[in-house]
């Protein structure tokens, strides 16, 4: 009798490796809830055109991370946007992708997209879900289209489940792919930086990165302004044109030579982690930007005047300012946010 | 019964899981020694406080505080070992130029990287590479008949003087000043011919470099040794200004040979990757 029972039991393990006609019971979903500190500015993301679902953030963080995504299946947004660099491209310059295929810009960090109002180093882009449109069909990035990766993401039952958890049947098109991936980025929020648990009264900031703190409000953040350090402007940084990547910034959009040279003002939060700095990656340290401020600013044309003020190309820095600065600026690394497995591959 | 069910049961998982364990042909890390495969070297030029060097843009200011900008930069590489953890070598086309040596151009750089890709590696777990900076005498000396590919290429890049005085080692161009860089400046250094004969210096010099991961050269992966060239030209060993006197040399003399050893010192490599290779 125990033998018989055995055997049939080996039989069902056998045979229950087929999942194609698995009923998916009960679809649990629930609201993905956004922690958001008080001292954060409200949320942009669209919440009424892609809620916010456990299931939703789930699928995205999958897609995030999948390679099919890309033409021949090496690419994912995981491959420039690396957690351990606030999702940055470690030490590259510009990012290469598909076939080592290079771009022309530096790939930009993954953190507080929900509270932006627009994305990329152009402003491009103004809706956070839609932005996975522009390196999913890029030829130098991902290089592919969406009916490809349909294909492959039906064929496999693992995401046709995630699909009918999310969004309550198994079809998979463009919208929900987007959808998945915009809630994703909009829960990836970098709130515990030392900075932050000074601002909430949990800790206390060292004599020099206080120095730093008062000194980057007077010469900083006029710019990067507030608690996400960017007052999402366009600005012209008397930064020189580069030749090989041609790249000028606000004007490939507009066309207007008054946008020349003019770049987002990008957010300052785990700077530490996301080096090299600008939107070509030229400076390998924070050192090198702020001494670019004090020294290495052109008198371009339509150079912001917030970098001429007083009848002085830059920002006038001592040494030790700089130092403080940097020190202050090292304070806004969240470990918790680098480290969170929330945002992992595994 | 119980001893039976347990064996059966136990029977059944090891069969099951010989049935399914994974088949592989060939181990992507398997170095095959008697085999060869491919490796490339990765030539970064920057200044390790500032960013990578865009010619006619990039602006240093050395450590004497004079600001220098370049509008060229080139120099020859030549005699590439590669060295394991046991200390055997294996020279990549020694004292032969045509194979073995490059010029790394600047101007050619992509995303202020220049490759340098070579073929015909034995496989092997590499954990130095070696290389000579300029073109040794010993190759120099086999003549035109040894060299006549890698002369012709050399002169196209600008990095010869006629064939007496032979190769132009380390090529820079730019402008220098105070505060605004607006004198030229030109430093051509190289060894002057057969340097026994005209009693000159020998400014060929080997760079030796730690691979921080070894370079493992197996059938699948090629590796890539990414080498960071911090140009301390003027701010290295040596502290140089540039005037007058000097802003305008080609050869081996007293300031050339205090550029070759700030430059020799240049040179680490930041990392390698071992990865698999495109087809």
């Amino acid at each position: 009798m125990n033998k018989i029972i055995t055997i049939i039991f080996s039989l069902f393990i056998l045979l229950s490796c087929n999942d194609d006609d698995i009923d998916y019971g009960q679809i649990v979903d629930e609201p993905y809830q956004l922690e958001i500190p008080s001292y954060f500015p409200k949320i942009t993301f669209d919440t009424d055109k892609y809620p916010l679902t456990k299931n939703g953030v789930e699928l995205g963080k999958k897609l995030f991370y999948e390679g099919r995504l890309s033409r021949n299946n090496t690419i994912s947004c995981a491959f420039c946007h690396i957690q351990e660099n606030a999702f940055t491209h470690h030490g590259h310059p510009v990012s290469h992708g598909i076939d080592d295929r290079l771009g022309i810009r530096n790939a930009p960090p993954i953190q507080n997209l929900a509270f932006l109002n627009r994305f990329m180093w152009d402003g491009v882009i103004h809706d956070l879900a839609q932005q996975p449109i522009s390196p999913i069909t890029a030829e130098e990035e991902m290089d592919t289209t969406f009916p490809e990766i349909i294909k492959k993401l039906s064929s496999d039952s693992s995401y046709r489940k995630m699909f009918k958890n999310a969004f309550g049947d198994d079809k998979i098109d463009a919208n929900r792919i987007l959808s998945a991936l915009g809630q994703f980025m909009a829960s990836v929020v970098s709130k515990d930086s030392k900075y932050d648990q000074y601002l909430r009264k949990e800790t206390n900031l060292t004599e020099t990165e206080k120095k730093g703190l008062q000194l980057f409000q007077q010469k900083c953040s006029s710019c990067h302004k507030g608690t996400l350090f960017t007052d999402e402007s366009f600005r012209n940084t008397g930064m020189y044109y580069n030749k090989q990547y041609k790249d000028g910034g606000l004007y490939r959009v507009t066309l207007d030579s008054t946008d020349f040279m003019k770049f987002r003002v990008p957010s300052l939060r785990n700077i530490e982690m996301t080096k090299p700095y600008m939107h070509d990656g030229r400076f390998y340290s924070l050192e090198a930007v702020l001494n670019f401020y004090s020294e290495g600013v052109q008198n371009d044309k339509y150079l912001d005047s917030q970098l001429k003020q007083n009848n002085r190309i830059g920002i006038p820095m001592t040494e030790e300012e700089k130092k403080a600065i940097i020190s202050f600026l090292k304070t806004l690394t969240d470990y918790s946010f680098i480290n969170n497995p929330a945002y992992a591959e595994f | 019964m119980k001893t039976i069910k347990y064996f059966l049961n136990l029977s059944f998982i090891v069969l099951l899981t010989l049935f399914t364990s994974c088949n592989n042909d060939d181990d992507f890390s398997e170095i095959k020694s008697t085999e060869t495969g491919k490796i490339q070297l990765k030539f970064e030029n920057g200044f390790d406080n500032l960013g990578g060097i865009v010619l006619d843009q990039t602006t240093q200011t050395s450590s004497n505080g004079q600001k220098h900008k370049l509008t060229t930069l080139k120099y020859i590489i030549s005699n590439i070992t590669l060295i394991d953890e046991k200390g055997n070598e294996f020279d990549y086309h020694k004292n032969d130029p045509d194979k073995g040596a490059f010029v790394i151009n600047q101007d050619s750089a992509v995303a202020n990287v220049v490759y340098l890709n070579l073929d015909n590696i034995p496989q092997n777990k590499y954990t130095k590479v070696r290389f000579g900076l300029g073109v040794s005498q010993k190759a120099y000396l086999l003549g035109q008949t040894g060299q006549a590919t890698f002369w012709e290429k050399a002169k196209k890049n600008g990095m010869t003087w006629s064939w007496a005085a032979g190769y132009v080692f380390f090529k820079i161009e730019g402008f220098y000043g105070k505060t605004t860089t607006d004198t030229f400046f030109l430093t051509h250094t190289g060894n002057m011919g057969d340097i026994n004969k005209n009693n000159v210096q020998d400014l060929y010099r080997e760079v030796t470099l730690d691979l921080p991961t070894s370079a493992r050269v197996t059938s699948k992966i090629k590796p890539s040794i990414h080498i960071m060239a911090n140009h301390t030209y003027l701010s290295g060993d040596h502290k140089l200004i540039l005037d007058e006197s000097n802003n305008n040399i080609m050869g081996s003399s007293n300031f050339a040979q205090l550029v070759t050893e700030n430059i020799q010192n240049m040179f680490r490599v930041d990392h390698v990757h071992n990865d698999e290779k495109n087809q």
